[in-house]
């Protein structure tokens, strides 16, 4: 990789404040998207902010009805996480499903939805469960912070602090996994709250995650596979590459859907 | 040029590094420690497995400089004088490897594993080991030695 | 693994598609599930060894041919390799 200037943040202010300074800088999180980036020559940043010394940021605290998950926080420690797992199981079913063990002992929340990688999980989690995302400057509704392929509404220099989930009554994430990277070819997140059924879908659509209106209507009458059964996405908005064309996508996004449902408890 | 610090298998180390420099690099080529290998690209082999703080890392996606202080451990660090490691030796009984190139990856992910998980199925064997690739033996084996390896861990 | 993933694969412009494990698809551990192993031996009646050629592997073509049985009562006679999920879908 190219070199750079490298510094340790010691909070998330003074992070701000060297991302502020550098000519053309990256903040590093848990580095397994940047990192293998940088390797490949496919970035070049002047400066490498490392957030790692931030201990602030990591940690699983439960709040009035809400999850919130540091920004730090690696997927094995939300996979572990005692309140995660009793509050809400399929969050916790989904970081254990991100990459493979040593990935989830590095990579991070905050990163993954900072990145918003069109086959990451993490975004189907946060469109689904109606998250908040909290930054240095402000807090952002999930609904208006995934903006297409990795694209988000961080402003420049904003960061991000934690994410908060609200605890869904029932929710369910399945995913179909890219036979080679692992990555969700589709992945359909379902949750089920007292007012809201919320679906969202990361693989297939060529703008990233969203939400599926249709399928959100059916279930809030009848919350049960049947009712998406007959539901398909449309396939011209839909990716198709070497794995799976547009069609088989949208097949995928309906059995999914349905199996999410199914196993909502 | 930037020096960094750490432990490695429990010696004070230090060397003067780049800070693009891989910590996986730092370890084979500042250290001389080449037990650890590097294998792919993309950090998906697995080859370059190490311990970092107690938790297996990819140690191809990491830098150096990211690790002033730490406490690392490589694939060198797990004998015991000329007694090896249980897992070592059940690699080395349960016919575990053919050219050994991934081997050290999967010994040290093997035992992040046992760590986690004192008595892990067949099935959980093949769940945390899916970030270790091996064109060699067609995993069958490698599976057996570390069942077998995490059984004599527990002794 | 050739019968069952993507292997190599090039655009209409020649460019290889799958330059890495994030698209070529090399087998890993959970790949498979642990098997006993055994041997069907049937000598060849033409020599005095009672051997076969060497290293010809028809392993693709079993697989495949197992895949096509066991989806025949869903009237799938035949089927294109890799038998990556939707040209399952597609043959059934």
């Amino acid at each position: 990789m190219y070199n750079f200037i490298y510094h340790k943040a010691e909070s998330l202010a003074d992070a701000s404040m060297k991302l502020k300074g550098a000519d053309d800088g990256s903040v590093l999180a848990g580095g397994m998207t940047l990192l293998p980036t940088l390797k490949l020559r496919l970035a070049q940043p002047s400066d490498l902010i490392d957030l790692g010394p931030i201990g602030d940021l990591r940690g699983v605290t439960v709040s009035s009805g809400a999850i919130i998950i540091g920004a730090m926080t690696t997927h094995a420690s939300v996979a572990k996480s005692a309140d995660v797992r009793s509050a809400i199981p399929a969050l916790a079913n989904l970081a254990e499903g991100i990459g493979d063990a040593q990935v989830r002992n590095r990579g991070t929340i905050g990163g993954s939805v900072a990145n918003n990688d069109p086959a990451a999980d993490y975004p189907a989690a946060c469109l689904a469960l109606g998250a908040t995302i909290q930054t240095n400057r402000r807090e952002i509704a999930a609904d208006n912070f995934f903006n297409g392929l990795f694209d988000t509404s961080l402003e420049e220099g904003e960061l991000i602090k934690a994410v908060s989930f609200p605890v869904p009554s029932k929710a369910s994430y399945e995913k179909f996994p890219n036979p080679a990277s692992r990555f969700a070819l589709v992945g359909v997140f379902v949750s089920q709250t007292a007012n809201a059924v919320r679906v969202a879908v990361t693989g297939a659509g060529q703008e990233g995650v969203f939400r599926v209106a249709e399928m959100e209507i059916a279930l809030s009458s009848d919350f049960s596979p049947d009712a998406v059964a007959g539901v398909k996405v449309a396939s011209d908005s839909l990716n198709s590459d070497i794995h799976a064309g547009a069609d088989y996508r949208a097949h995928l996004i309906t059995v999914l859907a349905k199996r999410a449902v199914a196993a909502c408890k | 040029m930037p020096s960094v610090s750490m432990t490695v298998n429990g010696n004070s180390v230090s060397g003067q590094v780049e800070n693009r420099t891989l910590l996986v690099h730092f370890l084979r080529e500042t250290l001389g420690l080449t037990g650890t290998h590097v294998g792919c690209d993309t950090s998906q082999c697995g080859a370059c497995c190490v311990h970092v703080d107690g938790e297996s890392i990819k140690s191809c996606t990491a830098l150096a400089v990211q690790f002033e202080g730490a406490d690392v451990t490589t694939i060198e660090g797990l004998a015991d004088g000329d007694t090896l490691h249980p897992m070592q030796n059940a690699f080395r009984e349960n016919h575990g490897l053919q050219c050994g190139f991934c081997t050290p990856g999967m010994v040290m992910s093997a035992i992040d594993l046992v760590k986690n998980n004192a008595d892990p199925s067949e099935d959980e064997i093949r769940d945390w080991l899916e970030g270790n690739i091996c064109r060699c033996t067609g995993y069958h084996n490698i599976v057996k030695s570390i069942k077998a390896g995490a059984a004599a861990m527990k002794s | 693994m050739n019968a069952m993933d993507i292997g190599v694969s090039y655009d209409t412009d020649g460019q290889l598609l799958s330059g890495s494990y994030i698209d070529y698809c090399i087998s890993l551990i959970d790949s498979l599930t642990s098997f006993e192993e055994g041997n069907a031996v049937k000598r060849c009646a033409h020599n005095n060894f009672g051997s076969k050629s060497c290293g010809e592997v028809g392993a693709p073509l079993v697989v495949t041919n197992i895949i096509v049985d066991g989806l025949s009562p869903l009237g799938v006679s035949g089927m294109l390799m890799p038998a990556i999920s939707s040209i399952v879908l597609e043959a059934i």
